[in-house]
């Protein structure tokens, strides 16, 4: 830690739920893995071995905040938290995800860099963290309540300013969608860390710090920000800046760009006790509907219909607040939804006996209820749909498998140019490949690939090279080092893959919004200039590719380019993941390659896919492989890259499996 | 204790004739989107470090209830200041030249008089040096108050109203 002059706080916290201690230790060295994924994989390489599941007191979970948590660098307020994710299917298998808000600057403040979590305790237990003063306290008056009575209780009882990470009834559940979630809306969200939470019998991790964040360079720092600031500040867009006011609002602390981030008001129906909810993303699905219809046939002739979601009207935000206040993820009503309309087309109008009336909110309010609780069939739902279409084969299996299968790793597939929005070659080949080698949904922590779609000419799809915009084109070049990567095709597809891997580990370990880093388009003031840039003859819509570098060198003290975050820093981390889920789960190139029946579907604008053979898919894995420096037979780490990385005694260990 | 908008409960209180003696920052809540960088800008201004705790500006969310679920807490600069009265080693005083009122630390006893007399509670104190704090409109940096500098929604939710600026106004409404 020495090499560090501020960020960092140099400590974690280690609580073992069962023999009910809680210690101080040092933070994993920030020169050798950056941030919280290396930090987290760390751990679970060191900590969690083959044969534990996501349920087991052996199982850990991490909540880690990076060095830019809980200073002002645009967007900088999140938590990354690791752990084996539930709704892994067939088998869960290592995961990360985060979330904004004010509980990683808080316990920045309160003097660390994260809190990891082990064991299982005797009763319900929630962890208070104040400062120095850190204990378990008896959860069982809070065990049972939803997520806003359990903040609002804990808020009361400890301090106003105090912040909280809590589980709804369905995390004390184990829903394998269940949340860990802070205020009305920030959480770790689709992967089921709530049931973690739950099994280990933690309701909630409550936190005040009166400390701050040291910064080795602080006129450099601001000076950076305030530089970065203007590069970033159209968000997602890449237009304008933030100029509108309440109930537009951040979704996490120091977020200072343009967003669709916003309060709605509540008329609270269903009473779970909020005047407010906070909309982002997918959360309108209820009242106003979800992504578009699929149409598309097989090459062996199957044809499949999935209707959009149309959304519940106002009683929707109501029952959005429900799902949010039960503890699951917002994405319920899109996968289910789906699924029960497609079968209501094929002439399906109940499971079980039991009827749908997808346009009734009380029908939701019920269903949902049920999940949370693991009431009669809700049980089964609980499980996802991957699991319940196991238990209960209603359908066709490519329709079930359409929406998440084991190729979404059993979440529900999203920028596939399929289920959700178009993605028009090559933006769902991207797609494909990085599902091949992710454990979860892959979208929330690349989007930036994705983004770029809206220069393609979205929802159109170029079919020619000479089509895509020469800005397009020359952004292309400074990312991946190849025009080649936006044709359409697969070709360069290994390289894009690769670097949003590196970027996404860098951001998070940051940690830094997935909607805004890295800075690939700069920000224009009007949309006008944007389309005269972009028709001009020469000029620039590249960001700042290393902002993030830029203030992580005046706020830590350390002195590192972009280029070494990405190899080998970021490189060692994707290995070292990957590494984990070879020893403990048998993650090989059969595992990766399960995508491939769902990409087999048309896309929905160009109509492409992966052939019957997927031979060209196949190809792309071995140049992913091959860069990588992984095995093309077994898909795992060579022990060569492994020492190249500096992960001799992880390659020590693999050669051993290997024999 | 905090104001949902401190500039407006202050403008219920009729013109005092010598309002032109100050300058102060504005918050409207209206436009704050809560990413409490004004905290951040504050603490690096003055102590250099990201601290929220040592801030003279604090955002507070409310995210689960209320009309209006934002406020702030922050020096408005007063006129007459209940503060400088309350004061009992007169370690408060006014800057000339940006009409901030300023904590003396070395004559400063931290006994918080000035906390209970301010309307809105706005001096803290600092949890290390147990002194008093408050904001002084960055006094000692010539691009004014870093709050307000850092503020996505600078001139919105948080707005300079310097010295020169108050007083034209004053003398409009004389």
């Amino acid at each position: 830690m020495s090499a560090a002059k501020g960020g960092y706080t140099g400590r974690m916290l280690r609580v073992d739920l069962d023999a009910a201690t809680i210690s101080v230790e040092e933070t994993p060295d920030p020169t050798v893995w950056l941030g919280p994924r290396g930090w987290n994989a760390l751990i679970g390489w060191n900590e969690v071995g083959p044969g534990v599941g996501p349920y087991d007191p052996e199982n850990r979970i991490i909540l880690s905040a990076g060095p830019l948590v809980g200073t002002c660098a645009p967007t900088s307020g999140r938590v990354v938290v690791s752990s084996l994710m539930p709704r892994g299917y067939p088998q869960p298998m290592w995961a990360s995800a985060t979330m904004g808000g004010y509980w990683g600057a808080e316990l920045k403040y309160a003097g660390y860099d994260g809190v990891i979590v082990q064991g299982r305790a005797s009763a319900p237990v929630y962890l208070l963290i104040e400062d120095d003063r850190v204990s378990l306290e008896d959860a069982s008056d809070l065990w049972g309540k939803g997520l806003y009575a359990t903040q609002r209780t804990l808020k009361e009882r400890h301090g106003q300013q105090h912040q909280v990470v809590a589980i709804g009834p369905a995390g004390e559940n184990r829903v394998r969608f269940a949340t860990i979630a802070h205020r009305l809306k920030n959480a770790v969200g689709n992967g089921g860390f709530g049931g973690v939470f739950g099994a280990k019998n933690l309701k909630a991790i409550a936190v005040r710090g009166t400390g701050g964040v040291a910064l080795a360079d602080p006129a450099g720092f601001v000076s950076e920000v305030q530089r970065v600031w203007q590069i970033a500040r159209g968000g997602i867009g890449g237009v304008g800046q933030i100029d509108v006011g309440f109930p537009m609002v951040a979704c996490t602390h120091g977020c200072t760009v343009r967003c669709g981030a916003r309060m709605e008001p509540l008329t609270d129906h269903y009473g779970v006790g909020t005047s407010y909810k906070m909309s982002l993303c997918v959360d309108s699905s209820w009242a106003r509907g979800s992504h578009p219809e699929y149409r598309g046939r097989l090459q062996s002739g199957e044809e499949l219909h999935i209707p959009r979601p149309s959304g519940l009207g106002p009683l929707g935000t109501n029952v959005g607040s429900l799902v949010e206040d039960l503890g699951m993820t917002t994405w319920v009503y899109d996968t289910w939804c789906r699924y029960f309309s497609a079968l209501e087309e094929l002439g399906i109008h109940e499971i079980e006996g039991e009827a749908f009336a997808l346009d009734d909110p009380e029908w939701w309010r019920q269903w949902l209820t049920r999940v949370a609780l693991r009431e009669g069939l809700g049980d089964d739902y609980a499980e996802g749909l991957a699991r319940f279409y196991e238990k209960h084969p209603v359908g066709p299996r490519y329709l079930a498998d359409f929406i998440e299968d084991a190729g979404s790793r059993g979440h529900g597939w999203h920028r596939d140019g399929r289920a959700m929005e178009p993605h028009p070659s090559p933006f769902w080949e991207y797609s494909a490949l990085l599902y091949a080698v992710s454990t979860r949904d892959v979208t929330p922590s690349t989007h930036d690939f994705f983004f770029l779609n809206g220069l393609y000419g979205y929802p159109s799809a170029p079919k020619d090279p000479s089509e895509i915009n020469a800005r397009l084109k020359e952004l292309a070049v400074a990312l991946y080092g190849s025009e080649e990567a936006v044709y359409p095709g697969d070709a360069y597809i290994e390289h894009v893959t690769a670097y949003h891997q590196h970027r996404t580990i860098i951001k998070d370990s940051m940690a830094l919004c997935d909607w805004v880093f890295p800075l690939t388009r700069r920000t224009f003031d009007t949309r006008e200039d944007l389309e005269r840039e972009l028709a001009a003859e020469e000029g620039s819509i590249i960001g700042d590719l290393g902002a993030e570098a830029a203030m992580y060198r005046p706020c830590t003290g350390i002195d590192v380019s972009i280029h070494e975050l990405e190899r080998p820093i970021a490189e060692r981390i994707v290995n070292l993941e990957r590494c984990i889920d070879v020893r403990n789960c048998g993650r090989n190139r059969a595992i990766d390659e399960v995508v491939i029946p769902h990409y087999q579907w048309p896309e929905k604008t160009d109509g492409t896919h992966i052939s019957a053979d997927a031979r060209e898919f196949r190809a792309l894995l071995d140049r992913y492989y091959s860069l990588r420096g992984w095995d093309r037979e077994t898909g795992w780490p060579t022990s060569e890259r492994l020492r190249e990385l500096g992960l001799g005694e992880v390659a020590d260990q693999m050669e051993t499996l290997r024999r | 204790m905090t104001a949902s908008n401190g500039s407006h409960r202050h403008s219920e209180k009729p013109p005092n004739p010598t309002a032109g003696a100050r300058g102060r920052v504005r918050f409207d809540p209206k436009w704050c989107r809560t990413c409490r960088v004004c905290e951040i800008a504050c603490s690096i201004a003055h102590e250099g470090v990201a601290r929220p705790a040592v801030a003279r500006i604090a955002i507070h969310f409310n995210e689960f209830d209320g009309e209006s679920p934002i406020t702030g807490t922050l020096c408005v600069q007063c006129p007459e200041a209940p503060c400088i009265e309350a004061c009992p080693v007169d370690a408060l005083v006014r800057d000339s030249r940006t009409g901030a009122v300023r904590v003396l630390e070395e004559v400063c006893i931290g006994c918080m008089q000035c906390q209970k007399a301010c309307p809105w509670g706005a001096p803290q104190r600092h949890p290390d040096r147990r002194l008093a704090i408050k904001c002084d409109l960055c006094s000692d940096r010539a691009d004014g108050p870093q709050c307000v500098a850092m503020c996505p929604l600078a001139g919105k939710a948080l707005t300079y109203e310097p010295l020169a600026y108050v007083s034209e106004v004053t003398d409009e409404r004389r």
